[in-house]
């Protein structure tokens, strides 16, 4: 897998309602930060209200349909907004109602078999596209702040995996087997960088 | 919902035109309808007109403010029991029934009367705009109507007739949509936040405060105000006269 780690340089601007990244370090108690809950990947909430005893006498209180592929994302909870994904699309809808705030979508080629969800780091999204780039969205409203290519999707590369937040630093990896596609030179020596332990990709970029 | 009337209206009409267009007949009249035709011709055609178009005496009944803000007989049977003296229009003694018979009549010379105009706004005749007195809406602008205490000729209007063309400028004016509500909440905890009205129903509410972040709260659990700017607008729904329309709307023309 390859993997890029991408600097967040400037901090980012007020995020009163947003993600305070100390919350990051934290159990989650009241929130779902990221994908795994929190750093340990235990994905568990200490929080009591429902258990053993009360968990058979839940019943639905809202439905949102996608009309989109298969849900397969972990959602976020942050400050009573939910965000979440299918490949091409990102919601950010209420976590009380199930009422839509807004969706970001971006078709895209590429492998379409799942979408694991965003990773937030104040105000900002970030999303993992079929076509192997990273989105970098505006968590208010889902508009897209900047857009990079993490590999080549005529490689076969895709992401489906959600990022994750350390540190200020954004990192994701993608998916895809090149052996089933041509390997071109180039591809070639992305595969020994890698062997050799070289971080063969390191993107800064402004966040 | 009020501002929902027009949506309403215009649904209504389309699918009068294409039951129309399926069954190639005209709609048939109610039964309430054709009684109320009946006994408007004999005890208000003299003055209305036996269709209610306007007579010698009376006036159009089909653009009357009160005939068309009528609802099951909540404006019009009370002038027709009590009259309109300062205007000369005596009360007219009728049961209940056959109130409810001429309000159903007049409902449905509406109808009749709506599904014959232009079922296209392009092909509307823009004549039929330009009948206003430009002077009486300038005092209606500043009287009646109260638009003084929002706009000005001078600043937000200036030019706005050269802005958007006639029928655009009339729809903008009768039925504005694109100024968002606002709403201040206060939480049990004291914290107030302000910010554009984001949803509302029995439920919850939600705003976009001033930052940009989407807030949302039950009801039963905070104390809100909503402000609307449109209001006065949506109010004046109710008052405008078919003269005040084109009065106003020869008034805002001249702001060129």
């Amino acid at each position: 897998m390859n993997c890029f780690v991408l600097a967040l340089i400037a901090a980012s601007s007020l995020c009163a309602q947003g993600l305070d990244p100390a919350a990051l370090l934290k159990s989650p108690v009241g929130t779902w930060p990221t994908y795994n809950g929190d750093y340990s990947g235990r994905r568990y909430s200490t929080l009591t209200q429902i258990d053993s005893g009360n968990v058979a006498s839940l019943g639905l209180a809202w439905a949102f349909q996608t009309h989109s592929t298969a849900l397969k994302s972990t959602p976020l909870e942050v400050n009573g907004v939910l965000y979440f994904t299918t490949p091409d699309n990102v919601w950010a809808i209420d976590a009380r109602s199930g009422r839509p705030i807004w969706r970001y979508n971006r078709p895209s080629q590429g492998d379409h078999i799942g979408q694991r969800g965003v990773a937030m780091y104040k105000d900002r999204l970030y999303f993992g596209t079929t076509d192997a780039h990273l989105i970098c969205l505006d968590a208010r409203d889902g508009k897209r702040i900047w857009d990079i290519e993490v590999a080549d999707v005529q490689f076969g590369y895709y992401i489906s995996i959600a990022p994750l937040i350390v540190k200020g630093r954004v990192i994701i990896g993608t998916s895809g087997d090149q052996s089933t596609f041509p390997r071109s030179t180039r591809s070639a020596e992305r595969q020994r960088d890698l062997a050799l332990g070289q971080p063969s990709q390191t993107r800064r970029s402004r966040v | 919902m009020r501002a929902c009337r027009p949506v309403t209206f215009f649904v209504a009409l389309l699918i009068g035109i294409a039951v129309q267009a399926c069954s190639g007949e005209e709609l048939s009249e109610p039964a309430a309808a054709t009684r109320g035709r009946t006994q408007f011709a004999q005890t208000c055609g003299f003055c209305h007109g036996p269709d209610a178009n306007g007579g010698s005496e009376g006036p159009n009944l089909i653009r009357s403010a009160i005939v068309r803000h009528d609802r099951n007989g909540s404006l019009i049977a009370p002038v027709i029991r009590d009259g309109r003296p300062q205007k000369g229009m005596p009360s007219i003694p009728m049961s209940d029934s056959r109130i409810a018979d001429v309000v159903a009549f007049l409902h449905w010379r509406l109808e009749e009367s709506d599904l014959r105009s232009p079922a296209n706004p392009r092909e509307y005749d823009l004549k039929t705009l330009f009948t206003g007195n430009a002077a009486a809406g300038k005092v209606f602008f500043y009287g009646a109507g109260e638009c003084g205490r929002c706009h000005s000729p001078s600043r937000d209007l200036a030019g706005i007739a050269t802005k958007y063309a006639p029928t655009d400028l009339q729809a903008r004016f009768l039925y504005p949509s694109d100024v968002p509500k606002t709403a201040t909440v206060v939480t049990r905890s004291g914290a107030q936040f302000t910010g554009e009205l984001f949803y509302h129903d029995r439920f919850n509410i939600a705003i976009k405060d001033s930052s940009g972040w989407y807030r949302s709260w039950p009801c039963a659990e905070v104390k809100f105000q909503i402000h609307d700017p449109l209001a006065a607008h949506l109010e004046l729904l109710r008052k405008y006269t078919e003269a005040d329309v084109h009065n106003l709307f020869a008034y805002l023309e001249t702001f060129k």
